[in-house]
């Protein structure tokens, strides 16, 4: 058996992150359902004037026109829900490494926790973002069932013979460019989360937003005074391989400095 | 084995755990570690398992360096832990995660020490009590067969026949190659199992020595005697050490001996003097 890195014992570290939260998983797609029902039912929101106080819109025209011009796509918020979930997952699983002594003498290295944790939280961000994308097209399809032939009349009938309806509307889903930012949020707060979490031993989620507020603080005001100090008069927009390289390779040293020092972090922790 | 080296520990540095302590432990004994509260016993079994690391010297256990916390030594070792820290699932489940770690884990074992423990390994563990959840805890810890076991406080919370039937398992599951070592208050529960005892004191191990060699030293009686080492009185009379010149067998009252060494700690110069160790 591999002294580091054994498939049996991985299997065993996801296995006991599975076991402990299975009803949570399995709880997501209703609460996701449960947030896309308050999005759109939301009290002010179209739908919720369209399906309960009908009067609201004077003619079938008005709710069109509100319709077409009314842009949904704030429903990417509800995949806050996945860090909150993997939050609620996770953290006993980290407190327990930073506080148990029979989940520390348990026969699994931490290279093996470290890729089991990893590979449940991206597998559940992965599953989590497959079950919107399906509510979100689910959904889109069903309006455009309603709607759609109606609003290109509608349209039609305004002079606009080659409808171009936004796709930010709640007849679209939401692009796929808008879901790579999410997806790409998601991936970076998690191993600052993991690591703060082993990192203070005390109060660590505190910690940890505090920490979370500070660096996105810092950002903020690193990006205004780079923007103040910008004076050059002639801007060239690089677009090609070599940004995104860069980009790439800043997130992937990101993420290996903070899964790196995780993982140490783990290997020295006293009990 | 287990090889310490002037260990020494501290959670603050103004007030050391354990200053220089050396010993070795061997396989086919079962020690009973004791000490006041906050000796450091609990703190000398995570040193032992590698839970905490030594500030300086060093310990080896079973030819491994605990700290470095490496898989053969991890699945060789079972801490049972006075706070039972067991996941709330089933017994079951708990079982079919875990055993598989431990190469030489035994499931009926662990069944038959759960029957005779009276434990449903259908039931979560969420909903047992204290004393179930330990009884649980310490079926897994004997099922593992490892050949290091650190107990601390492990008849906390069981009842009566439970304490009866802890003895007779642990009394079966010493053997030739297994080191097992017990940390408790509650020397009545284990005494008669305990075959070494081990005493820390202001820093120092002040006691390493097996029971044998102590009860040839030492003879324990009740009565008045002008030569008692030491003397207490209890609902039966006056309970006495005395020295063991004359070889007489009598039964080693664990409990008398270590009130004797946090009275009076010069009975520890005694015990060193060789006029103590004629019967050897």
């Amino acid at each position: 058996m591999n002294k580091y890195l054994s498939i049996k014992r991985l299997t065993i570290t996801l296995k006991e992150l599975w076991i402990s939260n299975r009803v949570l998983v399995f709880s997501f797609p209703v609460v996701v359902l449960l947030c896309i029902a308050i999005f759109y039912l939301w009290p002010g929101s179209i739908f919720y004037e369209k399906w309960l106080h009908p009067d609201t819109f004077s003619s079938k025209e008005a709710w069109l026109k509100a319709l077409l011009t009314t842009h949904t796509t704030q429903r990417v918020l509800i995949l806050f829900v996945i860090p909150i979930y993997l939050v609620i997952c996770t953290k006993p699983t980290l407190d327990k490494l930073n506080k148990s002594e029979r989940t520390n003498l348990t026969p699994i290295t931490r290279l093996e926790r470290t890729f089991g944790l990893t590979s449940f939280a991206i597998g559940f961000t992965c599953l989590a973002f497959a079950c919107f994308i399906l509510y979100d097209h689910v959904i889109a399809a069903w309006f455009n069932n309603l709607y759609y032939e109606e609003a290109v009349r509608y349209l039609e009938a305004h002079g606009n013979l080659y409808p171009d309806i936004s796709d930010r509307t709640a007849l679209y889903p939401i692009s796929t460019n808008i879901l790579g930012v999410a997806f790409l949020m998601i991936m970076l707060f998690l191993p600052l989360y993991f690591l703060s979490l082993v990192f203070f031993r005390k109060n660590s989620f505190i910690l940890f937003l505090g920490l979370l507020v500070l660096i996105i603080i810092t950002l903020v005001f690193f990006l205004r005074w780079l923007l103040v100090q910008e004076t050059s008069s002639i801007s060239i927009p690089i677009k090609g391989l070599f940004p995104l390289t860069l980009n790439i390779l800043l997130v992937v040293s990101y993420w290996y400095l903070a899964m790196a020092t995780f993982y140490h972090k783990l290997k020295e922790k006293e009990i | 084995m287990i090889e310490i080296r002037d260990l020494s520990f501290h959670y603050k540095k103004s007030a050391p755990i354990f200053d220089g302590i050396s010993t070795s432990l061997l396989p086919g004994h079962i020690y009973g570690l004791l000490g006041l509260n906050g000796v450091g016993k609990t703190t000398f079994l995570k040193l032992i398992c590698g839970l905490l690391f030594p500030k300086t010297g060093a310990v080896k256990t079973n030819g491994f360096t605990p700290s470095k916390r490496e898989v053969s030594f991890l699945s060789d070792v079972y801490f049972v832990t006075d706070e039972v820290d067991l996941p709330s699932w089933t017994i079951s489940n708990f079982l079919d995660i875990y055993a598989p770690l431990y190469s030489n884990f035994d499931s009926s074992y662990f069944d038959d020490i759960l029957a005779a423990f009276q434990v449903d390994r259908r039931e979560k563990i969420k909903s047992l009590s204290y004393g179930q959840r330990k009884k649980v805890n310490i079926a897994f810890a004997l099922a593992t067969n490892t050949r290091l076991l650190l107990m601390d406080e492990p008849t906390n919370g069981l009842d009566i026949p439970s304490k009866t039937q802890f003895r007779k398992l642990l009394a079966r599951h010493v053997s030739p190659d297994r080191i097992i070592i017990i940390s408790t208050h509650q020397i009545r529960d284990i005494h008669q199992l305990i075959d070494h005892l081990l005493i820390l004191k202001d820093s120092k191990l002040v006691l390493d020595e097996s029971l044998y060699d102590l009860g040839n030293k030492l003879k324990f009686q009740q009565g008045t005697y002008a030569d008692a080492l030491y003397s207490e009185i209890g609902l039966n009379g006056t309970n006495n050490i005395r020295s063991n010149i004359d070889g007489e067998a009598s039964t080693f009252n664990i409990e008398l001996f270590f009130n004797a060494i946090s009275n009076h700690p010069d009975l520890l110069t005694k015990l060193a003097n060789p006029s103590l160790q004629n019967h050897e």
